[in-house]
């Protein structure tokens, strides 16, 4: 009895789910046989002359929708490759490229970030690049600073595809209201501390904050900001390379803010929950992936547009930059179709065009394009993306996620203790020194 | 006065379980409604609660995106029931085994049994990774049924185990007397009297099954065989802000509702099978 | 002597799937992962061995105490916690009364929907400005707390949050209360034994396997947890390292940090902990649980 009713529920169960699956677009390359081998194996096919590449990439459902996009255009394009696309969440892919790795079993193109790859090209899991991008004379097509977030020792391992990068969003109608003018690009450090402290204002759940966006991401964001980075990866691993000095700096710098003027939610506050879209933050840091949400979310609440960091005497504040590249595993074989495929999506205008929607684009001669500059999504007001593209002048990247997490884990629950006092700067340096010490043995 | 005392009665529990119910149902049922917001109030703050206008935005983004909600169901769906076919298989032989049959070495094997639940299943991934990775089974769903039928899950035997020697032994010999032998003892007496564990084992198997993101994810490539549960990380955005909220509360209730469905058909078996087994009492 | 040897086959015949299982995906596993724990490995290239560092740089980091007492906290709080709501629910319900179908479902559906969906609902839930729980505080005119910014707070909130996914224990105690026979509580009622008597008397000593079942489960979960602080804190363990439980270590040293042999020391480490703790747990078993029926 209870056998038949079981049964009959899931048959139905399944009816219905086959229904809906052929509303649904049909996935790509869903293979029929499921007992297919591994990634790494393509093949051609008899007669037709293609070959079968796997492509590997992250995202949420809108950039994989993108990265689908861009590969089926390149599909029509280059008839003879056929491409299998493999992609995760974002926040998985690690642990996906790990279990490729330890099994020699890789796509034969990865979409890379700067930060994530560096463990496995010291072992040589990666392939130069670099012979590939002289030959097609590609050196010049991206910015300086974009290739070299894919160099190591002097051998570039990626092509840049798109980045993310922060600057400051400000929301004008609450600048009118305290009376001042919109920042230029040429705004300096002493600007924009009296701004914040203008725009302050109110208590507790009512109160508007000067600056918001940075407590979410914690201290490592602050520490950074005038350039000495924690840790180095030029000559191998060194703990503060360019000294401590910007980190006591963006210490002070913060603590200030957070502590005293009050200007910026401290790490512990919920307001760092909110978002700029709330109208509660007269300026905020903002990345290109917030520019969606914010457009749909502020409507014609309130106009707001982009700006650099301020300007710093004898330095700068560094915006972090999240950059996005496209690399091949030294293990794949099928290196020139995968070259050709990478290559199209970092170096040709079309694909940097669809690529777009979802980042700033690395190609510099479509990035500084009129048409690019003109493109807005359909239903957005338009705002200064150039300011995405400014800010690649002084950056930062975390360069090595392994060595950053570690150092990040310290920092992110530690600064805390020094914002309430418990912990002086040097105290605070003495124990990311050990750290380093720990992680250089 | 009785009656009285008897409609108090009532009055309590009714008040208590209520509270209690809407404590334990709200963020499940906000979920629920979250599902039928548009992308806009979904994603605004402060959250709110109730859909105006409702939408079934959620719905259709789920559906309509490159990765087909509807595969992803059917997928899972596969995996879960062989999983549930599997776990009956082990679990119930195992623990009739360990229930029932002397040998020597058992004390050593059934500590060897709970130790396996104690195993943090971070570690034995890479290995367990590399030896299908041998086998060719990656990217199949192998490494998603297989452990079911070779009974890794150690609760699902200790629970059968249980279930099984709580059975007198004057039943089994009396049948063993009758001429049975160990198989059919087993197939004819054991396994129709602990149908409610057996339930236990089906509801907790599959809604296991069905829920598990991890191993879909390490051990399959091409997202066409990807299930419900990695489906869902989707629409959690890495990056704060980036979350699609309606989607992502929509495509959670559709995956909830099987299992919904399968409660509920279940529970009814569930508690009565056991007040009918003529066990106890 | 032939009943003997042929029942000593059935035995190994009866349990050979899970004997196979156990040697491919626990045992060697297990072995690889004890190998590696002694070496200086990142799952790829050929291991280095390094003997005990891996160990000695365990105990004398300070975060791996921390994410310890993290991890015990959780467990020794919720599994409890947890084990009487699950018991007080189950034990309501078991009423004949209408509307019981309806409620023990209600119970048990938050513990199915486990996911990224419901624990992004609860991380807006907890938001102390705009989120639902202290906006029902403020009407009852108590002040809400900062659930999951305040150190001191975080992991209770976490612990607060898992009571909602009772659910499956309830139904296990359900199961063990319908087990238990109703002459009992007829003889009871007529030697005149109030309700509380009845419930220490008998229900709670009958229901003890029941219950030793769901606290060594209980702590076996609990010391693994990860996912819920994972998510909740946006896998940094912050703040203050409140919510850094020790699977969101050896998570991070596995795939983050590419320190396989250090994650397999760290795992191995938890392993002989839970293991410790659960005999010590089965021990004391033998003198508060009722044992009735089993061969051993």
């Amino acid at each position: 009895m209870k056998r038949n009713k079981l049964l009959q529920f899931f048959s139905a169960t399944l009816l219905a789910a086959m229904l809906l699956s052929a509303c649904g677009s049909s996935v790509p390359n869903s293979s029929a046989d499921t007992s297919a081998g591994t990634t790494g194996q393509s093949s051609a096919q008899e007669g037709t002359g293609q070959t079968e590449i796997s492509f590997s990439f992250w995202g949420n459902q809108e950039e994989i929708d993108n990265k689908l996009a861009l590969v089926a255009e390149f599909e029509k394009q280059n008839p003879d490759i056929k491409i299998k696309p493999i992609y995760t969440d974002g926040g998985q892919y690690q642990t996906k490229l790990q279990t490729w790795f330890s099994s020699g079993d890789t796509p034969d193109a990865m979409g890379i970030a700067g930060d994530i790859i560096y463990d496995y090209v010291k072992t040589g899991m990666f392939e130069d690049l670099t012979l590939r991008i002289e030959n097609d004379g590609l050196q010049d097509s991206w910015a300086e600073s974009a290739s070299q977030n894919f160099v190591y020792d002097g051998k570039q391992y990626g092509l840049p595809h798109i980045y993310h990068v922060y600057c400051i969003a400000y929301n004008k109608k609450l600048f009118d209201e305290a009376g001042l003018a919109y920042p230029t690009q040429d705004w300096t450090l002493d600007d924009f501390t009296t701004i914040a402290q203008a725009l302050t204002k109110g208590e507790g759940s009512e109160k508007v904050y000067g600056l918001g966006g940075y407590g979410a991401y914690g201290a490592n964001e602050y520490i950074h900001v005038f350039g000495d980075p924690t840790y180095g990866w030029e000559d191998g691993f060194t703990i503060f390379p360019n000294g401590t000095d910007g980190f006591v700096k963006g210490l002070e710098f913060f603590g200030n803010m957070i502590n005293v003027d009050q200007t910026t939610p401290g790490p512990d506050s919920d307001a760092n929950d909110i978002g700029f879209d709330s109208g509660r933050f007269g300026m905020y840091i903002a990345a290109p992936w917030w520019i969606s949400t914010w457009q749909t979310q502020i409507g014609d609440n309130f106009e707001w547009d982009l700006v650099t960091f301020p300007k710093v005497e004898g330095g700068a504040w560094y915006a972090r930059v999240f950059p996005n590249g496209m690399g091949i595993p030294a293990a794949s074989q099928h290196k020139d179709e995968a070259w050709r495929l990478i290559k199209w999506l970092c170096a040709d205008e079309e694909a940097q065009a669809i690529a777009g929607k979802t980042g700033m684009p690395n190609l510099t001669s479509y990035a500084t394009s009129d048409e690019f500059k003109n493109t807005l999504e359909p239903g957005w007001k338009p705002y200064n993306k150039q300011a995405f593209v400014d800010a690649l002048e002084h950056t930062w990247m975390t360069q090595n996620t392994g060595i950053f997490d570690q150092i990040n884990t310290i920092v992110y629950n530690e600064f805390p203790n020094y914002l309430s006092g418990s912990l002086t700067a040097e105290a605070f340096i003495e124990k990311i020194e050990a750290k380093g010490s720990e992680i250089a043995e | 006065m009785m009656r009285m005392r008897k409609i108090a009665g009532a009055a309590v529990w009714y008040l208590v379980l209520g509270v209690l119910g809407i404590l334990f149902a709200f963020p499940f049922v906000w979920m629920i409604l979250t599902g039928f917001q548009t992308g806009k109030q979904a994603g605004a703050y402060p959250p709110t609660l109730w859909p105006d206008p409702w939408s079934i935005y959620g719905y259709i983004k789920g559906f309509s995106s490159a990765s087909a909600f509807g595969r992803y169901f059917l997928n899972s769906a596969f995996i879960s029931v062989m999983c549930v076919i599997g776990s009956l298989f082990s679990s119930t032989l195992t623990g009739y085994g360990f229930a029932r049959l002397k040998a020597p070495g058992k004390s050593l094997l059934f500590t060897a049994l709970l130790a396996t639940m104690m195993i943090p299943s971070n570690v034995t991934l890479l290995p367990i990774y590399s030896i299908y990775a041998k086998f060719g089974w990656l990217d199949t769903f192998i490494p998603l049924v297989l452990p079911s039928f070779l009974g890794t899950s150690a609760f699902n035997i200790f629970l059968m185990r249980q279930f099984f020697a709580a059975i007198p032994r004057e039943i089994d010999e009396a049948a063993r007397v009758d001429g049975a032998n160990m198989l059919q003892i087993f197939l004819s007496i054991f396994v129709p009297n602990t149908k409610p564990a057996m339930f236990v084992v089906v509801l907790f198997t599959f809604v296991g099954a069905w829920n598990d993101f991890f191993a879909p994810l390490v051990f399959l490539t091409d997202p066409s065989k990807y299930t419900l549960a990695v489906g869902l990380n989707f629409f959690k955005g890495q990056f704060p802000g980036t979350t699609d909220y309606a989607p992502l509360m929509a495509m959670a209730t559709f995956s909830m509702l099987p299992i919904l469905l399968l409660f509920l058909f279940a529970q009814r078996y569930f508690i009565e099978g056991i007040a009918t087994t003529g066990l106890k009492g | 002597m032939k009943k003997k040897t042929s029942e000593v086959l059935a035995f190994y015949l009866f349990i050979s799937p899970w004997l196979l299982g156990f040697l491919l995906l626990s045992l060697i596993p297990m072995l690889y992962s004890l190998v590696s724990s002694f070496m200086d490995w990142d799952g790829i290239v050929a291991p280095v061995f390094t003997g005990l560092k891996n160990f000695s740089e365990m105990f004398r980091d300070e975060l791996f105490y921390k994410s310890l007492s993290n991890t015990f906290y959780f467990a020794l709080a919720s599994v409890p916690l947890n084990i009487i709501v699950a018991l007080f629910l189950a034990m309501m319900i078991n009423a004949k009364r209408r509307g019981a179908y309806f409620f023990r479902s209600l119970f048990y559906l938050p513990s199915v929907v486990s996911g990224v969906a419901i624990y992004v609902v609860w991380l807006r839930l907890f938001n102390s400005e705009s989120g639902y729980i202290n906006y029902f505080l403020k009407f009852l005119g108590i002040q809400g707390p900062s659930w999951l910014k305040n150190p001191k707070i975080t992991m209770l909130s976490i612990i607060l949050m898992s009571v909602s996914f009772c659910g499956s224990q309830m139904l296990i105690f359900l199961a063990g209360l319908q087990d238990v026979p109703r002459v009992y509580y007829e003889a009871a009622l007529i030697d005149g034994a109030g309700r509380l008597t009845t419930f220490f008397r008998i229900t709670l000593p009958l229901l003890s396997p029941v219950i030793l079942f769901n606290l060594i489960m209980g702590i076996i979960g609990g010391l693994q947890v990860f996912t819920q602080p994972f998510v909740l804190s946006n896998g940094e363990g912050t703040p203050a390292y409140s919510t850094y439980v020790y699977a969101m270590g050896i998570y991070k040293s596995a795939f983050m940090q590419h320190r396989f042999g250090y994650a397999s020391a760290l795992a191995w480490v938890m392993f002989l902990v839970i293991m410790a703790l659960s005999l010590l747990v089965f021990a004391s078993s033998k003198k508060w649980v009722f044992q009735q029926g089993g061969d051993e």
